[in-house]
C-alpha cells in the first residue's frame, strides 16, 4: 500500500527532480486540466455532429443499418490503433488527436440518438402530428424529449471512453495525464500511479456526474421506478477490486520460452565454450530500436558463445529496466553511462563528466551499490544533438548551438515530453545556453526527425546515431559549451550472473563491441529503422558482417 | 584481434516505398512474420480473458437472478471496474501484480464483467413467462427450468454480450504491452510513424475482432437454433 500513499503524496505535492523541475502537485493539476479540455473538445464536437444526424436519421427513418453497426464497427478499432493511424498519416498536433478522439465518440452517441428517437412511440408521434406539429416541432418536442436519457447514455459511454483514450495524447505529442504514465523516466513510479490514479479518478467521476445529468435529463412522465441501486458506498467496491487484484494475483507469472541454440562457425570468430551451457543468462533492452538492436547483438553473441540465453527485449524505459534487472527478472540490459548518472545515479547534468572514461567509472561505481556490474563501454555514443535541416542552417547561419542565441526567440524546438525537464535537454538549453526558444512542443521520440523533415519545427532534439540524420542530410550544431554528457553504451550485468559467468562473459562482450562505432551503430539502426528490418535480423548481420559469426 | 567493417550504405539518394514511408504491400508480406507472435498473443490475451470473465459473470447473473438484491452491488462494482481506463488499471495493478501477462488479464477481465453480466441476466428476464409456466407444467423444478428453459432462450442474449466484451476486448489488448504483456499494440507502439506497420497490425487487430465476433455469431446460431427462423 505504500506505493499508493507515496503517489496520493505525488498528486498533492510537488517535488523535485534530478535535474531540478518541479512535478506533481500544481503540475499535475495543470495536466489534469490539459486532460479534460482535450476530452471536452472532442466530446462536445462529437455531440455536435452526431446527435443532429442521428435525429434526422431516426425522424425519417433511414439508414439505421449505419446508425446501429457504427458502434459495433467503431468497437473494433482499437483507440491505440486509430491514435497511430492518424500520427502516421496526418501527423502530430491537437487538431489530429481531437479527430481522432472525436471519431472515437461519434459512434455510441449516433448509435444512441438513433434508437433513441426509433423507440418513441409511433402513437406519441402520430398524435403530435394530429395535433399539427411540423416536423422539426416533432423532433424538438417529441422525439427529442423522449430519446434524451437513451442520448445521455450514448454521451455518457463516449465521455468515458474519450477521457480514457486522451491519456495516449503524448504518444501524439500533446500534453495530458498519459504524459507521467508514458514518461515514467520523468515522473518515477510515484508519478506513474498517481497520474494512472487521477485519470482513473476522472473517468469515474465522468462517469457518475453523466449519469446524474442523463437522470435529471430524463422528462417525468416516462421516468421509470427503478431499484435503489445507485446508493451503494463506492468505497465497498474499491476495496472488493483490491481484494479481486489481490487474489488473482495470487496465480502468478508465465515464462519466456529459451531462445535455441546458435550454431557457432568453426571459423575464428567467437569461441563456442561448451562449459557455458550451464549458465543461463536473459538479456533485456529499453524500448528502442538501438536498445533493441543492442540486446539482439549481446544476445545471439552470448549463444554463439554457448550460454544458454532468453531475451526480454522492449521492456520499457530506463526505470523499468533497471527494476527488472535488479529484481532478477533479466540478467543483464545495456545502459547509457549519461543516463545511468543522471537518471539513478542523482547526478546533476551539468555535474556529468565530459570525459566518456570518467562517466563510465562513475557508472560502474553507481551500479556496484545496486549490486550490478557494469562492463566496459561501447566505442560509440549517443547523444543528445540539436538537429535542424541543412537548409534552414544556411538560412540561419548556425554551425554551434551558442550560434542559436541571436534567433531564439523565432524558433520552435520539438523534443521528446521529457525533455522540457531535463537538464540535458531544454532545460540544459535554457540555463547553460540561455536560450529562450519561442516554443517548446512536446512529441513522441519517434516523430523527432518528421518534424523537421514537415516543416514544423525548426530545431529537434535528435541522437547522434540517429540514421535519419545523414538520410536527410540534417545539420548538428556543435555542443560548443559541452552540456550534453557522454552516452556510451555499457552492459549492466547482475553480481551473481557476472561472479559465474565473468572472465567468458567479458571476452564475449570485448568481440561483440569492438566493432560499435558511432558510423556504425547508426548503420544497424538504419536497417531497422529506415529498411525496416527486425532488430534480430539486424544483429545477426551485424556478428555475421564483422565475421563474428 | 580486428573484426571486419560493417557495410554501410549511403541512403540519402534512396527511392523506395519503405523510404518514403508509404504504404507497401511487399514490405509488409515479407516482414509478416514479425507480427505473428504478437497475433497469438493477442488472441490469447482475450480469449483467456473474455473466458475468464465469462464464467465470473455468468456465475454472478445466476446467482442474482433469484437474489434480485444482488443485482445493485454487482453493477456497481463492475461498473466502476468497466469505468477505469485500462491503461490506468494496467499501472494501479502494477505495485500489486507486477509486470505481466497476469496483470493485463486481471485488467482485461475486470472489463468484460459488467458487459456479461447485464447481457446473461437481461436474457434471463427476457424469458416469456409463458415458457416458464409450460416449463412447470411439465414438472420441471427451478433448477431444470433454468438449464433447460430459461438459459436455452437466454442464449441470443448472452452471446450478444460476450460479443460485445469479445470485439471491446481486442481493442484493449492493445494496450496490454505497457504491463508487458506484449500483443499487437507493441507492433504498433513500436513504429507509430510507419505506415505499413500501423495499417498491418491494426488490420490485424480488426480482423480479430471481426473473426472473433462471427465465430461468436456461429456459436450462437448453433447452440439456439430455433431462434434462426
Amino acid at each position: 500500500m505504500k506505493d499508493f500513499v507515496d503517489a496520493i503524496e505525488f498528486i498533492f505535492e510537488a517535488r523535485e527532480t534530478n535535474e531540478g523541475v518541479r512535478v506533481g502537485g500544481s503540475q499535475f493539476l495543470e495536466l489534469a486540466a490539459d486532460h479534460m479540455w482535450l476530452s471536452l473538445v472532442a466530446t462536445v464536437i462529437a455531440c455536435a455532429t452526431a446527435i443532429p444526424l442521428g435525429l434526422w436519421l431516426g425522424h425519417v427513418g433511414r439508414g439505421g443499418f449505419v446508425a446501429i453497426n457504427a458502434s459495433n464497427v467503431g468497437r473494433a478499432v482499437p483507440s491505440l490503433a486509430l491514435i497511430a493511424f492518424f500520427v502516421a498519416y496526418l501527423g502530430v498536433g491537437f487538431a489530429n488527436v481531437t479527430l481522432a478522439l472525436v471519431l472515437l465518440a461519434i459512434p455510441p452517441i449516433l448509435t444512441n440518438t438513433y434508437v433513441g428517437v426509433r423507440q418513441v412511440d409511433r402513437d406519441s408521434v402520430d398524435a403530435a402530428r394530429g395535433m399539427g406539429m411540423t416536423g422539426a416541432q416533432t423532433v424538438r418536442r417529441v422525439e427529442l424529449p423522449l430519446a434524451l436519457p437513451l442520448i445521455f447514455g450514448g454521451i455518457r459511454t463516449s465521455a468515458v471512453n474519450v477521457v480514457a483514450t486522451a491519456t495516449l495524447a503524448p504518444l501524439a505529442g500533446l500534453q495530458s495525464l498519459g504524459d507521467p504514465i508514458i514518461n515514467v523516466s520523468t515522473y518515477g513510479d510515484d508519478g506513474r500511479l498517481g497520474a494512472a490514479l487521477l485519470v482513473a479518478f476522472l473517468a469515474v467521476a465522468t462517469e457518475l456526474s453523466l449519469a446524474a445529468v442523463q437522470r435529471a435529463s430524463t422528462p417525468k412522465g416516462i421516468r421509470r421506478r427503478r431499484g435503489r441501486m445507485k446508493q451503494v458506498r463506492y468505497a465497498t467496491a474499491l476495496i472488493a477490486v483490491l481484494l479481486a487484484a489481490l487474489a488473482l494475483a495470487a496465480c502468478g507469472d508465465d515464462d519466456d520460452d529459451d531462445g535455441g541454440n546458435g550454431d557457432g562457425d568453426a571459423s575464428a570468430q567467437i569461441e563456442r565454450n561448451e562449459a557455458n551451457a550451464d549458465i543461463s543468462i536473459t538479456v533485456g533492452s529499453k524500448n528502442f530500436t538501438e536498445q533493441k538492436v543492442l540486446g539482439e547483438i549481446y544476445a545471439q553473441g552470448l549463444e554463439a558463445a554457448g550460454f544458454r540465453v532468453d531475451k526480454e527485449l522492449n521492456l520499457g524505459d530506463e526505470k523499468t529496466a533497471l527494476e527488472a534487472v535488479t529484481g532478477g527478472e533479466i540478467d543483464a540490459y545495456p545502459e547509457y553511462t549519461g543516463t545511468a548518472l543522471l537518471s539513478f545515479f542523482g547526478v546533476k547534468a551539468n555535474e556529468i563528466p565530459k570525459d566518456p572514461a570518467v562517466a563510465y567509472e562513475d557508472a560502474r561505481a553507481g551500479f556496484e551499490d545496486e549490486g550490478l556490474v557494469a562492463f566496459p563501454p561501447t566505442p560509440f555514443t549517443s547523444s543528445n544533438e540539436v538537429g535542424l535541416t541543412s537548409e534552414k542552417a544556411e538560412e540561419l547561419g548556425v554551425e554551434t548551438i551558442s550560434d542559436l542565441a541571436e534567433h531564439d526567440q523565432d524558433l520552435t524546438l520539438y523534443g521528446s515530453p521529457e525533455c522540457r525537464q531535463r537538464t540535458d535537454c531544454l532545460l540544459g538549453l535554457e540555463q547553460v545556453y540561455e536560450l529562450d526558444f519561442r516554443r517548446f512542443v512536446p512529441v513522441a521520440i519517434d516523430l523527432r526527425h518528421e518534424v523537421l523533415t514537415s516543416g514544423r519545427a525548426d530545431l529537434s532534439i535528435v541522437f547522434t546515431t540517429d540514421p535519419q540524420i545523414q538520410r536527410e542530410g540534417f545539420v548538428l550544431l556543435e555542443d560548443d559549451e559541452g552540456m550534453f554528457p557522454p552516452y556510451n553504451s555499457t552492459l549492466v550485468v547482475r553480481e551473481e550472473v557476472a561472479n559465474e559467468a565473468g572472465e567468458e562473459l567479458e571476452r564475449v562482450l570485448s568481440q561483440v563491441q569492438e566493432g560499435l562505432t558511432d558510423e556504425v551503430m547508426q548503420e544497424l539502426n538504419a536497417r531497422v529503422d529506415l529498411d525496416k528490418k527486425t532488430p534480430e535480423q539486424v544483429g545477426r548481420e551485424y556478428l555475421e558482417e564483422s565475421g563474428l559469426l | 584481434m580486428t573484426i571486419a567493417q560493417v557495410q554501410i550504405r549511403d541512403r540519402s539518394s534512396e527511392e523506395s516505398c519503405v523510404a518514403d514511408n508509404g504504404f507497401c504491400p511487399d514490405w509488409i508480406w515479407d516482414n509478416f512474420d514479425r507480427y505473428v507472435d504478437p497475433f497469438w498473443d493477442h488472441v490469447y490475451l482475450t480469449v483467456v480473458a473474455v473466458a475468464i470473465g465469462f464464467l465470473i459473470s455468468f456465475g454472478l447473473a445466476l446467482l442474482a437472478y433469484r437474489r434480485r438484491w444482488l443485482v445493485a452491488p454487482i453493477v456497481n462494482v463492475t461498473g466502476i471496474l468497466y469505468t477505469v481506463p485500462s491503461l490506468a488499471a494496467f499501472f494501479l495493478l502494477l505495485p500489486i501484480t507486477g509486470r505481466g501477462t497476469t496483470t493485463a488479464l486481471i485488467a482485461l477481465v475486470a472489463y468484460t464483467l459488467l458487459i456479461i453480466f447485464r447481457n446473461v441476466l437481461a436474457g434471463l428476464d427476457n424469458v416469456p413467462e409463458e415458457a416458464k409456466d409450460a416449463g412447470r407444467g411439465m414438472g420441471l423444478t427451478q433448477r431444470q427450468l433454468l438449464w433447460r428453459v430459461e438459459l436455452p432462450l437466454a442464449v441470443p442474449e448472452i452471446v450478444a454480450g460476450v460479443r460485445v466484451a469479445a470485439t471491446t476486448t481486442v481493442g484493449l489488448a492493445t494496450l496490454a504491452f505497457f504491463a508487458g504483456a506484449g500483443g499487437l499494440g507493441g507492433e504498433i507502439f513500436a513504429d507509430i510513424n510507419f505506415k505499413s506497420n500501423v495499417v498491418t497490425a491494426g488490420g490485424l487487430c480488426v480482423l480479430l475482432a471481426a473473426v472473433l465476433d462471427l465465430g461468436l455469431l456461429l456459436v450462437q446460431r448453433a447452440v439456439s437454433p430455433w431462434s434462426r427462423a
